[in-house]
């Protein structure tokens, strides 16, 4: 006797009333790594330019990061460029070329104790940050600052922000910044973080 | 074939929780003599939206956005079928050969070979210079296994001796790329393993014992090795070649599983089961040797490369009651779990936090660990038919768990909950050729967890909640097949709620009010 038998074909064809099924799950919102961030500061009028490296060669775990202080002179006006690398590749990756050219979903803030500017409301405090870029829609991005500087001691922390468009409503706003500075972080401003990382400031 | 928009909660849309699937089944059986042959095979493929809300952040901004009761954002967010990043695409295939044969002495003999190709691939939210995926997980599984079922003896007219035996084979291959996170492995296994039930006229006594022996080898690149070294998981030299390109770290588990259990019946409607078990687990290779920001939690995640296997001893015992009206079922437990392998915070001396600096901020550290567990719980069920169309259905369950080690509550268990169902099945054939008519009403209450250790968590439990579902289905024969439709409703009350078990809490409520209209056809032929 020779039986076969064919099973299968089993076919769910659900359709929706209202909506559907457990939502979430998964994993959040990583981004592309960056392993170092430095701010070069250069003095206005001349003088040697400051660099400053938060540098975390082997990315997150393994080793924890290197992180230099920052020490300016009082009274001044500096140009700072901020620079984002990918060093676990060789040559490092410039990520700051990728900032550049989607400018108008990023932004860099400047926040913390040692810093008063767009997004952080200290008054009196060593550093005074001013964006010198704009995005093509005229808003800031922050490659780009002035920072002039009084004496005093405080940390500055630097964050560059990814806030690409939601169901095609631009996240990046003229409000940014001061949604930033009115939460004193980063919990009302959608996007998120790709980089943060703090530095020591002294002005003396 | 299976596409869901994303739900919404009642005050929002969950953005981007779309889902599309793909499900395909063939299977082939030849039968020639006492030889039966089975070949099959299995295919399923997903594409998964992950919720925008779900997102990490620095622990200060992650804890600011706890306080809020919504997600940012959260007014552009659109319930749709589009996925787009963050998302996973998932795909299993699975293959599988098994003969039997029919031998007449001994009983049933087994061969099976199964193939297992699982690829995980997770997009997240970057520039738009970058089109891949951020991780890329791919396992490979070949098994081989050989049992015998032996015949029935019969040791008096009312004791009969049944049970089986066999051995298995296995070899995994795993590959992954990626941020930084878990090594490629290989892993080699085999297993014996042997039950005995005997069945008696009114008791049953089972015993069961398994041997398990597994071999897994992890493959580092030198980076990746050296950040294991410097975050303190493995010593310089702890594994072989840990000076050239490549390293390999070996470990090697032996695991023994036994089981004795017994049932005795009580006059006609009552018995009684009890069971005392114990088996034991390797630790996975993400809990051995996880180095990096875990994807689905915002904090940095160590493995432990030295892990032993977690090993359970296990007690229960069960009282049924069973009467044409009614049935009743209670049953309790306890389960001591030694070296209970639990991701959990890491803690300095002198028991403050560890946070770690990472480029993104600052993420607190969490460890994979070995402590001793605590399980224990009753559950149970009454059902009640005082017509033959209809069903009452009142089930509850509550479970206690604590860390023995540091005599603290373990996080993510379920609350206490309790389920009443009423249901409707029309006893015959009804109108237009539908059978097995029927509807139900459901309630589900869930207690909030008052038992929790928030230094090992993030946030406070959610509040209790009561969701309300209902069903309505029926089924129709159409020439050789058969039609299956069911409409589900569940959450009808649009109670808004976040659930203690689900990493969703943090971010966002559950979805609100929802109903599915499921339409199955089977089909079957013979040549």
């Amino acid at each position: 006797m020779r039986t076969t038998a064919l099973l299968g074909s089993l076919l769910a064809l659900p359709s929706l009333l209202g909506a559907c099924d457990d939502g979430g799950g998964g994993d959040g919102n990583e981004n592309e790594v960056i392993t170092a961030v430095t701010l070069t500061l250069t003095p206005g009028g001349g003088g040697a330019a400051v660099t400053a490296v938060f540098n975390d060669p082997d990315g997150d775990g393994g080793a924890a990061p290197t992180i230099d202080p920052i020490v300016l002179a009082v009274g001044k006006t500096y140009n700072g460029v901020v620079t984002f690398e990918n060093r676990l590749e060789a040559p490092a990756e410039d990520i700051t070329l990728e900032v550049a050219d989607e400018s108008d979903e990023h932004q860099i803030f400047y926040t913390g104790t040692a810093v008063n500017g767009p997004a952080s409301n200290r008054p009196g405090a060593p550093l005074t940050q001013a964006y010198l870029d704009q995005d093509r829609n005229g808003l800031p991005i922050g490659l780009a600052s002035a920072f002039t500087t009084a004496a005093g001691t405080g940390q500055l922390t630097i964050t560059l922000r990814h806030m690409p468009p939601l169901n095609n409503v631009a996240v990046k706003t003229a409000g940014a910044s001061t949604a930033v500075r009115d939460a004193a972080g980063f919990s009302t401003l959608g996007g998120s973080s790709d980089a943060q990382v703090t530095f020591n400031v002294t002005v003396q | 074939v299976k596409r869901l928009a994303a739900p919404s909660t009642p005050d929002y849309a969950l953005e981007n929780t779309g889902v599309s699937e793909v499900n395909v089944g063939a299977a082939l059986r030849v039968r020639r003599g006492a030889t039966e042959t089975t070949l099959s095979y299995r295919r399923y493929q997903a594409d998964l939206g992950v919720c925008s809300c779900l997102r990490l952040e620095s622990a200060d901004d992650f804890h600011a956005q706890l306080e809020s009761r919504r997600p940012k954002g959260s007014e552009l967010y659109r319930a749709e079928f589009e996925i787009e990043r963050p998302s996973q695409a998932v795909v299993h295939d699975m293959a599988l050969l098994r003969t039997r044969w029919d031998l007449p002495e001994l009983g049933s003999l087994s061969a099976t070979y199964s193939f297992q190709h699982d690829h995980r691939l997770e997009y997240e939210v970057v520039r738009q210079a970058v089109t891949g995926p951020q991780f890329d997980f791919r396992l490979l599984t070949h098994e081989l296994e050989v049992a015998l079922d032996h015949r029935p003896i019969h040791l008096t007219d009312h004791l009969h001796l049944r049970g089986a035996a066999g051995a298995s084979a296995i070899a995994q291959r795993h590959y992954y790329s990626g941020l930084p996170l878990i090594p490629d492995y290989s892993s080699w296994g085999a297993a014996v393993y042997a039950s005995e039930r005997l069945v008696g006229h009114d008791f049953e006594v089972e015993a069961g014992l398994r041997y398990d022996a597994m071999i897994r080898a992890a493959h580092f690149e030198r980076r990746d090795y050296q950040r294991l070294v410097r975050s303190g998981q493995l010593a310089a030299e702890a594994c072989a070649g840990a000076a050239e390109d490549r390293t390999t770290c070996r470990s090697a588990f032996q695991t023994l599983s036994a089981s004795l259990g017994g049932l005795r019946q009580l006059g006609r409607a009552w018995a009684v089961k009890a069971e005392l078990s114990t088996a034991s687990r390797p630790p996975n290779p993400d809990e051995q040797y996880l180095n990096g920001s875990a994807p689905t939690f915002p904090v940095v995640g160590l493995g432990k490369p030295d892990l032993r296997p977690e090993t359970t001893y296990a007690a229960s015992s069960t009282v049924t009651f069973q009467h044409p009206r009614l049935a009743v079922e209670a049953s309790a437990y306890a389960n001591l779990i030694r070296n209970y392998i639990y991701f959990a915070p890491a803690f300095d001396e002198t028991g403050a936090p560890i946070f770690d600096v990472l480029v993104r901020g600052t993420y607190p550290r969490f460890i994979t660990k070995a402590v001793d567990a605590l399980f224990f719980g009753v559950d149970g069920g009454v059902t009640a038919t005082p017509l033959p169309a209809l069903e009452l259905n009142l089930q509850g369950s509550m479970v206690r768990a604590r860390n023995r080690s540091d005599d603290s509550y373990l996080v993510f268990v379920p609350a206490d909950q309790l389920r009443g169902a009423i249901s409707y099945r029309c006893p015959n054939e009804a109108r237009w050729g539908m059978r097995n008519t029927f509807a139900s009403l459901s309630g589900t209450y869930v207690a909030r967890q008052r038992r929790y250790y928030l230094a090992a968590d993030f946030a406070a439990p959610p509040a209790a909640y009561f969701l309300l579902g209902a069903e309505l289905g029926a089924e129709r024969r159409l020439g050789r097949n058969t039609v299956k439709v069911a409409l589900t409703g569940s959450n009808l009350l649009n109670t808004r709620y976040r659930d203690y078990t689900s990493l969703l809490r943090y971010f966002a409520d559950q979805p609100g009010w929802q109903a599915m209209l499921r339409v199955s056809l089977f089909s079957s032929s013979h040549s």
